[in-house]
């Protein structure tokens, strides 16, 4: 009997077609993007392979940069807690309900996400804008007087975004949802606890790890974020990834753009990687006390 | 070591307050006409039993009999179409679960994953507000009641199965319940470790002498442990009666055949109070039936009590019939016989293991009257 | 009960747009607004009309397709050699065809831009196709995982036991029973190339035009056009139609219904 189903020669032939397609369509550009974005750029020669790090210094220096970068990172954090508070209780009815309620509310949760963005960005701009609906209704109850703009601005680009990205957060609090096991909730019932509470110190912080991992999803598409940023925040309201595409298609200077573009990775990355060393320090320091309590616990309490 | 009260509520026999005398004497769990239907299928029909202070009851039966159902009735996780509970006089059916004062064990032990043991055992005390110091020494002493003490800083995940089924144990009893519930509490260890666990878990209910219903499908496990029996079949209770009773004086087939094991011969009822079997001749037997108007009826005898013998005995005690062996099964502590008496094959028990019969051996079989019993119908109750 | 209210609530808000888009294509006035003033069809009859955004759909159609098509044969065999042998290898390998998911659309679409250019393709459509391809194989694949994981192993063993040989064995064993999730890895492949905006936007030139960037440039210079919202609609339509479909290959209670009591 094999222990794999393949022999090693099956599994290289089935790597050949792959590993090439993916390794010359997508690993050997993104290598050559880093490469760029040391290069240096003139307007009338182009891109010159002369190799420094002049255009990451420039960002560092740069004010402006560093208003848009804390915005996105403001806004993205923004989204990323309406995202987890709005979509908890959606991915709590999506696990309670089966066949097609079920797959109805999943697929409504996709639909934004699946559609083009920009179909989504132009919905918006009928509902916020200055004849939109929303300015209709209130003008039509009389909460305002005057049109008020919801579009081009923040609030409108975290509508955008909640809008799009809420579908990972549910999918991901959902699963872990998924785990847990109703008799420990009926255990706790059993033991005094009322359903309020046996959410709370059941349900709840078995759901903790889907949580974070939704949160973290959400925040790095925020980050990367272009298409609804840009046509819902105006000219005012720009996100990093438009800054990409100004450098490099608007202005042609593809190694200042490559050099955003790999901040803009960096940026995102950097913070998951903070996160995540975070929640392993938190585990080391809790399985220590574990061990320690364990070692002269009983000691204490009178056992027999 | 004292086991003061802090786990086990205190009420014995020799207490001197005559209020708790007379409430260990009075009915203490009463259970009345449970009716319940999921969507067409009836689940429960017409259940009533009523237990002391004190007492084990097992629910006993095949999957499907209700067993079950009636413990999340008695939780409080299931609302019943009709019927009620009432626990130490008081009706509990309205209560939600949190509020009965009920300690259950689950079948999978339930043991939230992401505390620790001690906080999986003061979770009930915790919830009902007891001070930090008395938690800390009832928790404790509720794992060592069960010989844990030490694992209390540990995860259930880093228990094995028989140590988080005593932890389970201990949570469940630490809040004093009234009552215990205990769902198939052994199902999910090995055979081995049932057996011990059995018999560790009697001596801690014993001691803790807390009123509890226990659902099981194995008979062995309920007839050790319970006080009483309550034999369930689709949703009905069959026969409520000691292991003891039940064993030797079945209410029906069904529980005859279920506990134990049984011959069934059919026989018809002859004027002068034996019983002819065809093919088989007159029996004499014990006539166990509420009502002795059917004239056909079933005869019961157990292949333990059957013997082979080289002589057929005289006189009432004993019944004797002549047969052929068919088929013999030497099972290590006992042997096995088929042997075909008349028209019918009777299966014949002896733990004379050296004895030994040909196949297509003439033989007599003898058994005591008192041993053969006249069952009425199928099923009680039907 | 409270939770049902607010989940009604939160499909309005997620549906909104679409609603928004669809009802104001109906609209007799020659700007959108909604809730639309009349009801007529000539918007879509003007959208057929106008050659720019017909082209650009077809032009997507096709690209979808295509990119769909050889995402899903990049991540069959991709995944096959990922479930069905052990090595540390495949760790790396899943990370090489799940990471396009994770980066930046505008990172990728940059990359794309400046290596397909260096090799020579910038006029032609090429390098749009293989950018989409990079970045739908993540989604293809995650579904054809999940097929293969779902098959009994055993099942295939039995097969090769009785005498078939591998071929034969994926042919007439596997390839049925994870049939369902390689049309749903084509399907979600399909939608995530239709509707890409900052890879096609990158790539496009003046004659390869998607439907998502035609739809975006014009959104600049007239946004209140009711054309927009009749070709805006008949892509909703079409999304909303293959995920369905998608929808029903996949039998979603399958992913969230594994191991709840």
């Amino acid at each position: 009997m094999h222990k794999n189903a393949l022999t090693t020669r099956g599994w290289l032939l089935l790597l050949v077609l792959p590993v090439i397609a993916l390794g010359l369509l997508y690993v050997l550009p993104v290598f050559n993007l880093v490469r760029i974005s040391f290069a240096q750029y003139d307007p009338k020669l182009g891109v010159i392979p002369d190799y420094q790090i002049s255009n990451y210094v420039a960002l560092f220096v740069d004010v402006f940069y560093f208003e848009v970068l804390w915005r996105t990172i403001r806004v993205s954090l923004l989204v990323t807690l309406f995202c987890a508070v709005l979509g908890y209780p959606i991915a709590v009815y999506l696990i309670r309900s089966s066949g097609w309620r079920q797959t109805g509310i999943f697929i409504v949760l996709l639909m934004p996400l699946v559609t083009s963005v920009t179909v989504m960005s132009y919905g918006w701009l009928i509902l916020l804008g200055r004849n939109g609906v929303i300015n209709t209704i209130a003008s039509g109850l009389g909460l305002i007087d005057v049109p008020r703009q919801f579009m081009y601005n923040e609030t409108a680009i975290v509508v955008g975004l909640v809008h799009v990205l809420v579908v990972f957060m549910v999918i991901s609090i959902a699963a872990s949802l998924q785990s847990v096991d109703q008799t420990w909730v009926r255990a706790a019932r059993s033991l005094g606890a009322t359903p309020g509470v046996a959410f709370r110190a059941i349900t709840l912080p078995l759901s903790l790890p889907g949580l974070r991992t939704g949160a973290l999803l959400v925040f790095v598409l925020s980050m990367s974020a272009y298409a609804t940023p840009t046509l819902l925040g105006g000219t005012r309201f720009k996100f990093l990834s438009y800054l990409v595409y100004q450098q490099a298609i608007s202005l042609y200077n593809w190694p200042r753009g490559a050099a955003m573009a790999v901040m803009l990775l960096i940026a995102t990355t950097a913070l998951l990687a903070l996160v995540s060393i975070y929640s392993q320090i938190r585990t080391i320091r809790a399985n220590r006390r574990l061990r320690e309590a364990q070692a002269d616990g009983p000691a204490q309490v009178g056992a027999v | 070591m004292s086991q003061g009260c802090l786990v086990r509520p205190c009420f014995r026999a020799s207490s001197t307050d005559p209020g708790e005398t007379k409430s260990f004497l009075m009915e203490y769990l009463n259970v009345n006409g449970l009716e319940h239907s999921y969507a067409t299928q009836r689940v429960l029909e017409n259940v009533s039993f009523s237990i002391n202070a004190g007492e084990r009851l097992c629910l006993l039966g095949p999957s499907g009999c209700g067993k079950t159902t009636t413990l999340q009735v008695l939780a409080g996780f299931v609302k019943p179409d009709r019927g009620n509970v009432e626990i130490k006089g008081q009706r509990v059916d309205g209560m939600p679960p949190e509020k009965r004062n009920i300690g259950i064990m689950f079948q999978n032990y339930a043991l939230f994953p992401h505390m620790s043991v001690f906080d999986n055992v003061a979770f009930g005390l915790r919830m009902r507000g007891v001070a930090k110091a008395e938690i800390s020494a009832r928790v404790m002493e509720a794992l060592t009641l069960v010989r844990l003490p030490h694992a209390a800083s540990k995860r259930p995940s880093q228990l094995s199965g028989g140590e988080q089924q005593r932890i389970a144990f201990s949570r469940a009893v630490v809040i004093r319940p009234s009552l215990l519930l205990l769902d198939e509490p052994f199902s999910n260890l090995d055979a081995r470790l049932r057996l011990e666990m059995r018999t560790e878990l009697l001596d801690l209910l014993r001691t803790l002498s807390v009123a509890t219903v226990m659902v099981t499908h194995d008979q062995e496990e309920a007839m050790a442990i319970a006080d009483r029996i309550a034999v369930m079949y689709r949703g009905r209770i069959e026969q409520i009666d000691t292991p003891d009773q039940i064993y030797r004086n079945p209410a029906s087939l069904f529980v005859g055949r279920f506990i134990g094991e049984s011959n069934v011969l059919p026989a018809t009822a002859l004027p002068d109070g034996r019983f002819q079997v065809d093919g088989v001749g007159a029996i004499t037997a014990r006539d166990t039936r509420p009502s002795r108007n059917a004239t056909a009826v079933q005869l019961m005898i157990r292949p333990e009590h059957i013997e082979l013998v080289d002589a057929a005995p005289g006189g009432e005690e004993w019944n004797s019939v002549e047969g052929v062996v068919e088929r013999q099964l030497f099972l290590g502590h006992r042997t096995e016989w088929i042997v075909s008496v008349g028209g019918l094959k009777l299966t014949v028990w002896q733990s004379n293991a050296h004895v030994r019969r040909q196949v297509g051996e003439k033989v007599t079989l003898r058994w005591r009257s008192a041993d053969s019993i006249i069952v009425g119908a199928e099923h009680a109750n039907a | 009960m409270m939770l049902r209210a607010y989940v009604i609530l939160f499909v309005c808000f997620l549906l909104a747009p679409i609603v928004a888009i669809s009802a104001g294509s109906f609209t007799e006035t020659s700007y959108v607004v909604f809730p639309p003033q009349g009801f007529t069809l000539k918007w879509y009859f003007a959208a057929l009309g106008q050659r720019p955004l017909i082209e650009a759909l077809g032009f997507s159609l096709a690209i979808g397709a295509i990119s769909a098509s050889v995402a899903t044969l990049i991540a069959l065999p991709l995944g096959l050699a990922i479930t069905r042998y052990r090595s540390r290898l495949n760790i790396a390998l899943y990370m090489l065809a799940m990471t396009p998911a994770m980066l930046p659309a505008v990172f990728l679409g940059l990359a794309f831009l400046i290596g397909y250019s260096w090799v020579g393709m910038g006029g032609s459509s090429w390098p749009l196709v293989a950018g989409h391809v990079v970045m739908t194989v993540p989604f293809a694949l995650s579904l054809i995982l999940v097929g293969l994981q779902s098959v009994d192993g055993t099942l295939e063993l039995a097969a090769r036991s009785l005498g078939a040989s591998a071929l034969k064995t994926f042919l007439v064993v596997t390839l049925p029973l994870i049939s369902w999730s390689l049309a749903a890895g084509w399907g979600f492949a399909f939608l995530i190339s239709f509707g890409a905006l900052e890879v096609s936007l990158f790539l496009s030139t003046s004659t390869t035009v998607t439907l998502p960037v035609q739809i975006y440039t014009t959104l600049d210079w007239s946004p209140l056009d009711p054309t927009l919202t009749a070709i805006s609609s008949g892509v909703v339509i079409i999304t909303l139609a293959v995920l369905v479909i998608t929808a029903r290959t996949v039998r979603m209670d399958r992913f969230l219904k594994r191991g709840q009591r």
